[in-house]
C-alpha cells in the first residue's frame, strides 16, 4: 500500500515541476558561484551559508506547507481502509525526495563534478550536512504542522524555529562565552554548539574547510574533540537524533490526531 | 689582456707547484687520519667509495677532501666526526651519518671553529643531531647538501645549518629535514640564504636572532613543527620564498619577533595557521606577497609599529587581519583583499570605499579565543556586516584606503 501512494505522491510531485525549478536554482548557483571566484575556497563559503540558511528555511516552510496542503487529500484517504502510517510515510518521503532530490541534483553533482580531482572530502561533506539538514528541518515542520491546524500560526512557528536555530542560538553562544569568558569554557561551548543542529552541519564542515583556523590555539581542543573519528560519528549520530525525533513524534501526533 | 694571460699562467704554475692530488684507493680510518696528517696545505684528498667508522678527525690545515660515489663516514657516538680548525678548507661529495645525540655536547658532524673561507658542499648527512656547525667563521659556502635528520624531539635533536658569530656565509640549493631548526643563525651577519629547502623540521624551517643584513631568497620552507620565526634582527630582506602547510597551535607562516626596517617582499604565504605574525620592532614593509588559504593571514600585535603592507595579495584566509589594541601605527595601501566589496566608480583599479580588514569576529576572538567555534556562523557574519556599516569595536585606523579591485594575479 505505502508503495502505490508514494507512487502517487511522486507524480504529483514531477507534475509540479517545482523540484525542477529548485535544482535549477542550485545549479546556476554553483555554476555562478564557480565562474565568478576565483578560488574554490570562496566557493565554499558561500556554498556553506548557502546549505546553513536557505536549505533549512525552504525545507521547515516546504514541510510545513506541503501537510496543510494536503490535508484534503489526506482527509479523503483516511476514510479508506489504509494505515494511518502508511499515509504519513508517503508523504513524508515524497516531501524529502522533493527537497533533498532537489539540492543533491542541483547542487551535488556540479560540486562533485568540480571538485573530483581536488577537495572531494570536503564536497561530500557540504553535500552530507546539506541532506541532513533538510532532512533535520522538514521533519521539524511536520511536527509543527502536525501541532497546529491553523496555517499561519503553523508558519510563523516554522519561521521563529528557523530564526532561532539559524541565528539566535549563535548569539546565545555568544553571550554565554562572553559572561563566562573567565572560565575554562571551551567544553561546555562545543556541548551547546553540538545540541543545535544547524551548528553541527557548520562544525562538521568547518572541520574540513577551516582546517587550519582550528589548529589554533583554542582551536585544537575543538578539533581534538570533532575531528577525531568518534567526533564525526558522534556529530553524524546526533544529527541523525535531530532528524528521527520530530519525525517520531510527528508520526505520534498523526496517528492520534483527530481529524 | 696582457694582465689575464699572466694571471692565468700563474695561476697554472702555482697549481703545479704547490698542491698535488692523492687518491685514497683504500678507504679506512687509519688511512683517512694518515693522509690528512700528511697533506701539504692545498692538498687534494680524493676519497673513493667506501665505508668507515671514525670520529675527532681533526684538519688544522686548509686541505680539500673530496668524496667520489659518497663515502661514508660514521661517527661512533661520543664526538664530534670532523672538526675544522683551519681555513680554506674544502669538503665536497662525503656522506656523514649517525653522529649520535649528546645532551651535553652540540654534536656536530662537521665542527668547524675559527675557519673562514671554507666550502662545504655537494654532501650527504644522514641521521645527525648536528650537520654543519659553524662558530666565530667567516665567508663559508655551504651548498647543495642533503640534510637527512632523524631527531625525534626538541630536545634531543640540532639544526642541520648552525651558525653561530659568524659573517658572509653563503647557504645555497640545500635540502634540510627532520632537524630541530633547518637553518639558525645565532649573532651572524650578512649572510644569503638562498633556494633551499627546509621541510619537516621539527620546530623551525629557519630561525635567526641578532643576524643583521640578512638576504633570504627563493627558499621553500614547508611544513614545519613551528613554521620560521626570526627575532631580533634589523635590515633583512625576505624575497620569493614559500612558506606552507605549518599547522598547529603555535605555527606560524612566518614570526616576526622584533624584526626591524625589513623587507618582507614577492613571497607566498600559503596554508598555515598564521600567515604573519608580527610582535614588537617595525617599520617593515611587505609588498606583493600572496597570503592564501590561513587561519589569520597577519596578525599584528600592538607593540609593534609602522609596518606598511602594499599590494599584497589577501584570499581566502579565515581572518584577513587581527590585532590586540585599537590603537595602530600600521599602514595597509593596494592591497588586495577577497573580502572586500566595494566599488570603483572611475575605473582605476582602486575601490573608492576604504576596506577595514579587521573584522569584528577577529578581534573579539584575539580577546576571548573560546569563540572560534563561532567561526563561519552566520550570526558573526551579519555583526561583522553592522560594524562595518556602524564602526565601534574595531580599531578605525587599520584601514585599506584604497583596496586593489582585482588581485595582480588572475589564479592564485
Amino acid at each position: 500500500m505505502l508503495s502505490s501512494l508514494l507512487l502517487f505522491e511522486l507524480k504529483n510531485l514531477i507534475k509540479a515541476k517545482w523540484i525542477f525549478f529548485y535544482a535549477g536554482f542550485y545549479f546556476l548557483l554553483v555554476e555562478a558561484l564557480y565562474y565568478f571566484s576565483i578560488e574554490s575556497s570562496k566557493v565554499f563559503i558561500s556554498l556553506l551559508n548557502i546549505i546553513l540558511i536557505v536549505i533549512p528555511l525552504i525545507s521547515i516552510i516546504y514541510g510545513t506547507q506541503h501537510f496543510y496542503n494536503s490535508r484534503e487529500y489526506i482527509q479523503f484517504l483516511l476514510a479508506q481502509p489504509i494505515e494511518r502510517r502508511n499515509i504519513f510515510l508517503s508523504n513524508f518521503i515524497s516531501s524529502l525526495i522533493a527537497t533533498i532530490g532537489g539540492f543533491v541534483l542541483g547542487c551535488g553533482f556540479p560540486l562533485i563534478t568540480h571538485e573530483i580531482n581536488d577537495s572531494i572530502i570536503l564536497a561530500i561533506s557540504l553535500i552530507l550536512s546539506g541532506i541532513l539538514l533538510g532532512g533535520i528541518f522538514l521533519s521539524l515542520g511536520y511536527y509543527i504542522s502536525n501541532l497546529f491546524d491553523d496555517k499561519a500560526k503553523g508558519l510563523g512557528a516554522a519561521l521563529i524555529i528557523w530564526f532561532f536555530l539559524c541565528f539566535l542560538y549563535d548569539g546565545l553562544i555568544l553571550g554565554v562565552l562572553y559572561y563566562f569568558s573567565d572560565y575554562p569554557i571551551e567544553v561546555p561551548a562545543l556541548i551547546m554548539s553540538m545540541l543545535n543542529p544547524n551548528d553541527l552541519a557548520r562544525l562538521f564542515i568547518t572541520l574540513e574547510l577551516d582546517n587550519s583556523a582550528l589548529m589554533g590555539y583554542t582551536g585544537a581542543v575543538y578539533k581534538n574533540m570533532l575531528g577525531t573519528f568518534w567526533g564525526i560519528i558522534s556529530t553524524l549520530t546526533l544529527m541523525i537524533v535531530w532528524l528521527v525525533l520530530p519525525f517520531m513524534l510527528s508520526l505520534r501526533k498523526f496517528s492520534q490526531k483527530d481529524f | 689582456m696582457r694582465l689575464a694571460v699572466l694571471y692565468i699562467i700563474f695561476i697554472t704554475l702555482s697549481n703545479f707547484a704547490f698542491s698535488k692530488k692523492v687518491y685514497l684507493e683504500d678507504f679506512s680510518a687509519d688511512n683517512f687520519n694518515k693522509e690528512i696528517e700528511l697533506a701539504n696545505p692545498h692538498d687534494t684528498i680524493v676519497v673513493k667509495s667506501g665505508n668507515i667508522k671514525a670520529e675527532s678527525i681533526i684538519i688544522r690545515k686548509p686541505v680539500c677532501i673530496i668524496g667520489e660515489n659518497y663515502p661514508s663516514i660514521s661517527g661512533k657516538g661520543k664526538d664530534h666526526i670532523l672538526k675544522i680548525y683551519a681555513d680554506s678548507v674544502v669538503i665536497q661529495g662525503m656522506e656523514f651519518n649517525n653522529s649520535g645525540y649528546s645532551y651535553v655536547q652540540d654534536r656536530a658532524a662537521i665542527r668547524l671553529d675559527s675557519s673562514s673561507r671554507c666550502n662545504i658542499s655537494n654532501n650527504r648527512f644522514v641521521n645527525t643531531m648536528f650537520a654543519v656547525y659553524a662558530a666565530r667563521s667567516k665567508y663559508l659556502i655551504i651548498s647543495s647538501n642533503i640534510f637527512e635528520g632523524k631527531g625525534k624531539g626538541e630536545a634531543a635533536s640540532g639544526n642541520a645549518v648552525h651558525l653561530w658569530y659568524c659573517n658572509d656565509v653563503i647557504v645555497r640549493n640545500n635540502d634540510i629535514a627532520g632537524h630541530r631548526d633547518g637553518i639558525y643563525l645565532e649573532f651572524t651577519k650578512g649572510v644569503k640564504i638562498s633556494e633551499n629547502t627546509s621541510h619537516k623540521n621539527i620546530r623551525y624551517g629557519l630561525h635567526f636572532m641578532f643576524s643583521h643584513n640578512a638576504e633570504y631568497k627563493k627558499n621553500i620552507f614547508l611544513n614545519n613543527g613551528s613554521g620560521v620565526a626570526v627575532m631580533y634582527t634589523s635590515n633583512v630582506l625576505m624575497e620569493d620564498n614559500i612558506f606552507q602547510d605549518n599547522l598547529g597551535a603555535a605555527s606560524y607562516g612566518l614570526l616576526l619577533k622584533d624584526i626591524k626596517e625589513s623587507k618582507i617582499i614577492n613571497n607566498k604565504i600559503l596554508n598555515n595557521s598564521t600567515g604573519i605574525y608580527i610582535e614588537g620592532g617595525g617599520k617593515n614593509t611587505f609588498v606583493n606577497n600572496i597570503i592564501n588559504n590561513n587561519a589569520w593571514a597577519i596578525r599584528i600585535l600592538a607593540s609593534s609599529s609602522e609596518n606598511s603592507f602594499k599590494n599584497n595579495i589577501i584570499v581566502a584566509n579565515s581572518f584577513d587581519l587581527s590585532t590586540n589594541s585599537t590603537m595602530n601605527s600600521n599602514s595597509f595601501e593596494s592591497n588586495y583583499w577577497d573580502k572586500y566589496s566595494g566599488y570603483d566608480i572611475n575605473k582605476d583599479g582602486f575601490g573608492d570605499v576604504p576596506y577595514y580588514p579587521v573584522r569584528l569576529f577577529a578581534f573579539i576572538v584575539e580577546k576571548n579565543p573560546p569563540l572560534i567555534i563561532l567561526l563561519n556562523s552566520f550570526f558573526m557574519f551579519i555583526l561583522d556586516m553592522a560594524e562595518n556599516i556602524i564602526p565601534s569595536i574595531t580599531p578605525p585606523t587599520m584601514i585599506d584606503n584604497a583596496p586593489l579591485m582585482k588581485p595582480i594575479y588572475d589564479k592564485i
